[in-house]
């Protein structure tokens, strides 16, 4: 095997790695599905590409050099996807993601056909076959090298677009990245064509790998800087050691064949398992001898410092939301003020009226209560109650909530459509949560149509096993990204909002064991239903 | 003599309601309503010179009463309440033909000078 061939076997193990851990890391997330796809396929052509600098006959190689094009035909096209998906632009561009995928599917077919790979009996330089570029080859070439370098366009035009610091980030490191990774791939095109430089560039895939897949896991962390630093010195790493490996995995082989007398496929790969088996145990140590050289901590103390500012980030979070209630609650509070600065005011001139002085003790004692309730629920939602359960009329609460933010939606031009279905339903609830859940998604919906406005549907329905309560509103929707992280804690992708508010509204409607679904699409609206059992909870 | 003018007091809560007859009584007659429909209502049985409308009510909103009272008279006299200091509510209460905007805990002798104006 030259040592192209090693460097690929290095990135094809590499890349398949990451791909299981990325898939491993959340199975249901479209984004990391397409990455691990887009990792499979560099895979294929990387070890079908060692396979091929291995075989000393045409026919075998013939095959390997055609598994190797066909790794490399979907690589290009399961890459736009992904970026597509993580741009959110998958609906403006689906034309040509559409058209590369048709592309990848015809090449493909046309790979195991005599036409796309012609005349595969000479040697380039240190390879022993190597084909003739046609027509058909070279419009491939063309294609593939136009979609990946569009696609890193993509991300340096979301770069330049976004105001977003650690997006900006993310989207200057993927540009660069995509630039890096496929010019290393497409080093390998120049022999084709009979240009003397050779495929040297295949390095740099598992350089670009390794950085990417720190970029996607760890795009919401703050300091991405030191992500790409530590994926970096990671992957320069990883590369040495894997070729220390793969060289002594070689030489045992050539050792074993020489005292055997033979050659075998599955005894190479056997001793490549034993080799990766007997590999395992080392990863714990390089990663504290990385962690150690270079951040001069422990992977424990990381972590530590992490789940550190992590408590730091929750306190401020609760801090920020807590002001927010407040200045809604100081609104509230406006009312029961006015009575008692009116009453007071008054009182040196009428302590003699009887009249007024009932209407003193009643009106202002009862303001003052309101005072301290609204207090009350300032400080539940500092630090969540236990469910306190009554029979409670969902349909008064929901117009409560509603006219709590009238003036938000005034304010904003959103009119309000109720449609109830079912007229004064009481449900056993606590009232003061499922009102703080009910707020919560409002605020959100006003927060999604303040700019232009739009309509905010209520809707209150029965069936035979639960009540189902929907806000739906007309704003900008939610980008798809965003969606598997609606419901986490202190995810946020505005400045102003704390990222609780729809985590405290899921906990509140499990802890009522009732569900909540969110449907969305993007300019359109977003639409939360919480479905509450008929049962108490 | 002159005739005392009438001031229908329009807030779904007791304490604001009193506390405006509290200060208002010496000067004005008096009604008072705590849904917007009330007023439309009142305002078909008898004329009312102004009416102070809080923003914030159940059912009709102040801004949504105070567009169907013009509609019914469209001469009287309206003066939107909120406990809410906002430019933009204040500026969509003029445009719908609102003559003042008072932000709530009122300073007395304000709001008695700035009814004065409006009424004279």
């Amino acid at each position: 095997m030259n040592w192209y061939g090693i460097v690929q076997l290095t990135n094809g193990i590499f890349s398949f790695f990451i791909g299981i851990f990325v898939l491993t890391r959340d199975v249901k997330n479209k984004i990391y599905r397409l990455f691990s796809i887009f990792c499979f396929f560099i895979s294929i052509w990387c070890v079908s590409y060692s396979l091929w600098c291995l075989q000393a006959e045409v026919k075998p190689a013939l095959f390997w050099f055609k598994m190797l094009i066909f790794g490399a035909i979907f690589i290009h096209t399961f890459y736009l996807h992904f970026a597509l998906l993580l741009l959110d632009k998958i609906r403006e561009l689906k034309y040509i993601l559409f058209f590369s995928y048709a592309i990848s599917i015809l090449f493909a077919i046309l790979d195991f056909t005599p036409f796309l790979i012609v005349n595969f009996n000479q040697a380039k330089f240190s390879f022993k076959f190597w084909p003739d570029a046609n027509l058909l080859m070279s419009s491939f070439i063309f294609i593939e090298v136009f979609i990946a370098y569009y696609t890193g366009y993509l991300f340096y035009r979301e770069y330049r677009a976004t105001s977003d610091y650690s997006r900006k980030n993310q989207m200057k490191y993927l540009f660069i990245l995509t630039f890096l990774g496929f010019s290393g791939g497409f080093t390998n095109w120049f022999y084709w064509y009979d240009i003397p430089i050779s495929p040297f560039g295949n390095v740099l895939v598992t350089v670009y790998l390794s950085l990417t897949t720190y970029a996607i896991l760890k795009h919401h962390l703050l300091d991405i800087d030191l992500v790409i630093r530590k994926g970096l010195i990671y992957s320069v790493l990883v590369t040495i050691i894997s070729i220390a490996y793969l060289l002594l995995v070689f030489a045992s082989e050539t050792i074993f064949r020489g005292f055997m007398g033979y050659k075998s496929i599955p005894w190479t790969l056997s001793i490549i398992l034993l080799f990766a088996i007997l590999f395992q145990p080392l990863k714990s140590k390089i990663q504290y001898f990385v962690d150690r050289i270079f951040f001069k901590k422990t992977t424990q103390e990381m972590e530590q410092e992490n789940i550190r500012l992590r408590e730091e980030l929750q306190r401020s979070e609760k801090l920020k939301a807590v002001g927010t209630l407040a200045a809604g609650m100081a609104h509230e509070i406006k009312n029961p003020l006015t009575s008692i600065k009116t009453f007071t005011e008054y009182l040196p001139k009428k302590y003699n009226d009887k009249k007024f002085i009932d209407k003193f003790q009643r009106i202002v004692s009862s303001e003052v209560d309101k005072i301290n309730d609204i207090v009350g629920q300032l400080l539940d939602f500092a630090k969540p109650k236990p469910l306190d359960l009554k029979d409670w009329n969902i349909q008064n609460l929901l117009d409560e909530t509603l006219d709590f933010l009238s003036n938000d939606l005034i304010k904003h031009k959103i009119k309000v459509i109720k449609n109830y279905t079912v007229l004064n339903p009481t449900i056993r609830i606590d009232p003061r949560q499922i009102k703080q859940a009910i707020l919560n998604i409002i605020l959100n919906a006003i927060d999604a149509m303040k700019n232009k406005g739009g309509q905010l549907m209520v809707f209150l329905h029965k069936d035979s096993e639960q009540y189902k309560i929907g806000i739906e509103d007309t704003g900008c929707g939610i980008n798809r990204k965003d969606l598997p992280h609606l419901f986490d804690p202190f995810y946020s992708t505005k400045d102003t909002n704390t990222g609780l508010g729809l985590s405290i509204v899921h906990g509140i409607i499990e802890k009522h064991n009732g569900r909540i679904e969110v449907e969305n699409a993007l300019g359109k609206g977003t639409k939360f239903t919480i479905y509450l059992p008929k049962i108490s909870p | 003599m002159s005739i005392r003018k009438k001031i229908l007091i329009c807030d779904d809560e007791e304490g604001v309601r009193e506390s405006l007859k509290l200060i208002l009584e010496d000067d004005y007659d008096l009604a008072f309503a705590s849904t917007g429909i009330e007023v439309i209502d009142n305002l078909k049985k008898e004329p009312i010179d102004l009416i102070m409308l809080d923003i914030k009510m159940p059912k009709m909103n102040g801004l949504e009463t105070l567009r169907e009272l013009k509609n019914v008279s469209p001469k009287t006299k309206v003066v939107i309440v909120s406990g809410y200091r906002s430019v933009e509510a204040a500026n969509e209460a003029i445009k719908s033909g609102a003559s003042d905007y008072m932000v709530k805990p009122f300073d007395t002798d304000q709001i008695l000078k700035t009814l004065n104006k409006i009424l004279q």
